[in-house]
């Protein structure tokens, strides 16, 4: 771990993560819907042959949906969870820079009142007076987590 | 020195495996020598290697047997069933420290030496005076080794360029047994010596399984600072007598002509001492061509001509990139394809077609690299079966037919555990006890076939045992009890018997710790499902049962019907489609289950992609079906449209979509895009489709 981060916007929150996770930041892509899965859940795109999964960290974190803008973009991050590496792709509304934090400046989650689940937090910090979520990306992107909420019922055979 | 231990755990790997199979083989065959001979070299180089990579616990441990195994080569212990257990059980053992990466914890440590204990129970009383000559007597079994006499005169200066021949000496000994024979008379008296200066020379002679090559490699370095020969001193049939004599290994090596070689032995026996005492030539010589003599005689007797292996070892992890690579050069011609397919320059499309033909060579080879024996697979069982009887009291016995039959290695490492699961059952619900096999008259140990074999680009694989076969009574009987199946309806015996394979399922009258839970058939049936292939059942009461599985020869490439259901590519495997109709909406008639498709006289019942894509815009009036079929049951898929036919490449999606129902794998479109390759049968089975509507659709047919 080092001690950059990348900090990235979704809506009024701002967010970030750590620079050795992030393998690279590219534009808005067709993305190919994976039937089935949670809402979070795009789809895969192809990446140099390999193919990834895409969420939407918008509907994970239960933040109001807007259109994409221009600034929309995809960060590639390389997760490392139980054992398991895989990469995933997280639609974010635009990124902002990348920061040195030093371990005393980030604090640990409150149990409460957070952006999100404290589950998913590795810590809190402050950046230019803007609270910012620094994200702990093996329990928010665990494989679990990703199938939360899938399609179990049977789909319906009427045709529309 | 990680790239070595990896290299040594890929070996051990294969030893272990070879070790345990060697195991099985000694125990039906008790006084075969070869098989002793195996076993000591697999453990030898077990620690050999493993001490020289750091496995120093493993090598302590495997010390032990080798010292064992050593007594039985030499029949001073014989081999009993309880040495042959203990042999398994040390092969266990082996395969734990290797996996803890050496690290003995004090379980493991209890299980070694308690089994050292028992171990040491055969050896007989005077175990201390045990020859110790054991790595000389290793290389007489070695037969893939070979002898090189290297002739290593490093010159004076080899010290200025930082180079230190002991070091190189010491990597060398790493690539085998050596003889080493330092030539030391030019080493001027101490007053004299320049501490700058190398004066020595050597000759070394060298047992090793690694070619020449090798061996020039590991003086690299000094190629320019050293004078070096090399030279193969046996391998070769004219030495299938008896080696050399000195004098000729002496004019061999140009140490001396071969008239002055006869002159001296004008009458006279000794050659070596009278050599010596000529003077002629300095001791070292002569010790060194001795040496050869030595070394080279003792392997004579034993070796048998192999021609060297011309087999390389490539991880597959190397394979599996280059598979990467041809898929995305596949790929990439099919967007070529795109391109050119509206151009009229006939010289671009002659040269698009040239390239069409290469592609589809490399990848046909790079397949035929990844394809891989069954045979490994099958010896696992050999020690299961083995296992496993002894357990439950039954004799059975395990033959193998078929082990060479090649499999893409995907298709190998996924098919284990179905295989493993089956056997058992016909272990566990096949084969009788003893006792009730003579009283039906059948020999009392029973048999278990493994046959695998290439048939019309699959490969069959039949798991037979002559054990008490099914009752499809009592398959009938459970499939009403547990309400798989209206009671009513009865179909064929064979019909029966397929109930097996539906989850929730087992005749199996107690549970016992191997089968019998109810989550066995269903289990299997879709792994081998998912590997793009089917298992077949067929049993006779009182005579047996077997089952067969058709597998794909490969999972890499597969031939693929591209569809569009909305704005999305999907790819349906062309194995499973029956055909393509082509109709209107409004002329698919709905039924309370959803809509039928009729096709010359018979309903199908249809299935809407676009529901389970979701997100689409509804059906257009013109739809396409795709009629699949799947264990004799059609069913129509409805599609927007058909794109066509491709050679679809398979790329994994990983763990993360390991529980996504309905697709087997994506694959990369010529445009970059991705496409699911659906897997029709788990697909199906999400929709709301009920057996009663076909059972329905069926009579509406006939």
């Amino acid at each position: 771990m080092s001690n950059q981060y990348l900090s990235f916007q979704l809506d009024k929150f701002v967010f970030g993560i750590n620079l050795t996770s992030i393998q690279e930041v590219m534009g808005q892509k067709e993305i190919t819907i994976l039937p089935g899965t949670p809402d979070f859940m795009k789809g895969v795109i192809n990446i140099r042959g390999q193919i990834l999964p895409v969420i939407d960290l918008r509907i994970k974190f239960d933040i109001a949906l807007s259109p994409p803008t221009i600034d929309s973009c995809i960060l590639i991050v390389d997760v490392a969870y139980d054992s398991e590496q895989y990469l995933v792709g997280l639609i974010v509304d635009s990124v902002h820079d990348v920061v040195e934090l030093n371990q005393e400046l980030i604090e640990f989650a409150p149990e409460m009142g957070n952006v999100v689940d404290s589950r998913f937090i590795e810590g809190i910090t402050q950046i230019d007076d803007e609270f910012c979520t620094l994200l702990n990306l093996g329990t928010t992107l665990s494989i679990n987590e990703l199938l939360v909420g899938a399609n179990t019922e049977p789909i319906s055979l009427e045709i529309t | 020195m990680n790239n070595l231990r990896e290299v040594f755990l890929d070996e051990a790997q294969d030893l272990l495996e070879d070790l345990e199979e060697a195991f099985l083989e000694l125990d039906d065959d008790r006084q075969n020598k070869d098989i002793v001979g195996r076993i000591f070299r697999a453990v030898h180089t077990i620690k050999g290697s493993g001490s020289m990579c750091g496995f120093n616990n493993l090598a302590d441990f495997v010390h032990e047997f080798e010292t064992m195994f050593d007594l039985v080569r030499k029949g001073q212990v014989a081999v009993t069933g309880d040495l042959v257990e203990i042999g398994l059980q040390s092969h266990k053992l082996m395969s734990e420290i290797i996996d803890n990466d050496d690290h003995i914890s004090p379980t493991l440590r209890d299980a070694n030496n308690k089994l050292l204990e028992r171990l040491l129970t055969h050896a007989p009383e005077d175990l201390n005076a045990l020859p110790e000559s054991l790595t000389e007597e290793v290389e007489e079994d070695d037969r893939a080794a070979r002898f090189y006499r290297i002739n290593f005169v490093p010159h004076e200066d080899i010290f200025m360029y930082g180079a230190n021949p002991l070091s190189l000496l010491k990597s060398l000994a790493m690539l085998g047994d050596c003889s080493f024979i330092g030539y030391t008379e030019s080493i001027p008296p101490l007053d004299e010596i320049d501490p700058a200066t190398c004066y020595l020379s050597w000759d070394i002679i060298i047992e090793t399984t690694e070619l020449e090559s090798a061996i020039i490699e590991n003086f690299e370095f000094v190629k320019n600072e050293s004078d070096l020969h090399i030279s193969l001193i046996d391998g070769d049939s004219e030495y299938d007598e008896d080696y050399k004599r000195i004098g000729e290994i002496l004019v061999d090596r140009g140490d001396l002509s071969k008239e002055e070689v006869e002159a001296i032995f004008a009458g006279k026996p000794l050659a070596g001492e009278l050599i010596a005492q000529s003077g002629l030539l300095p001791q070292a010589s002569i010790d060194a061509a001795i040496v050869e003599q030595e070394r080279v005689r003792k392997t004579q007797t034993e070796r048998k001509q192999k021609s060297a292996s011309d087999n390389i070892r490539v991880s597959s992890s190397r394979i599996d990139a280059q598979m990467d690579l041809v898929g995305e050069l596949v790929i990439t011609l099919a967007s070529l394809h795109d391109v050119t397919a509206e151009s009229t320059n006939s010289k671009l499309n002659a040269i698009v077609e040239k390239l069409d033909s290469l592609v589809t060579g490399i990848r046909d080879n790079v397949l035929g690299i990844r394809m891989l024996t069954i045979g490994t697979t099958f010896s696992k069982f050999k020690r299961l079966v083995r296992d496993l009887s002894a357990e439950q009291n039954k004799q059975i016995e395990l033959v193998t037919e078929g082990a060479d039959t090649e499999l893409d290695k995907t298709v190998i490492d996924q098919l284990n555990d179905p295989l493993v699961h089956l056997i058992r059952n016909s272990l566990d619900h096949g084969i009788e006890l003893p006792e009730d096999r003579a009283e039906a008259n059948k020999p009392e140990k029973g048999t278990i076939r493994l046959a695998a074999k290439h048939a019309q680009g699959h490969v069959l694989i039949e798991i037979n045992d002559d054990g008490k076969g099914i009752d499809p009574d009592v398959v009938w009987a459970k499939a009403v009890e547990n309400k798989i199946t209206d009671a009513n309806n009865r179909p064929s015996d064979e019909e029966v018997l397929q109930y097996i394979f539906e989850p929730g399922f087992s005749t199996a009258k107690e549970i016992t710790n191997i089968s019998g839970r109810g989550v066995g058939m269903d289990v299997v049936k879709r792994s081998i499902e998912a590997l793009r292939g089917s298992i077949l059942l067929s049993s006779e009461l009182g005579v047996g049962t077997t089952f067969t599985l058709q597998l794909p020869l490969t999972l890499a490439i597969i031939d693929g019907l591209l569809v569009k259901v909305g704005s999305e590519s999907l790819v349906i495997p062309l194995a499973m489609i029956v055909e393509c109709v082509e109709t209107k909406k409004e002329s698919l008639s709905s039924s309370k289950g959803g809509q039928m498709i009729r096709v010359r006289d018979s309903l199908i019942p249809c299935i809407p992609l676009q529901n389970w894509v979701g997100n689409q815009p509804d059906l257009s009036e013109e739809v396409q079906i795709i009629i699949v079929s799947i264990d004799d049951q059609q069913y129509g898929l409805i599609v927007n449209d058909v794109v066509g036919q491709q050679q679809i490449v398979i790329k994994s999606l990983g763990n993360v979509y390991k529980t996504i129902e309905g697709v087997s794998g994506a694959t990369i479109l010529g445009d970059g895009s991705v496409a699911l390759i659906l897997d029709v049968p788990q697909l199906i089975s999400l929709f709301n489709v009920g057996k009663g509507e076909i059972d329905v659709a069926e009579e509406l047919g006939e």
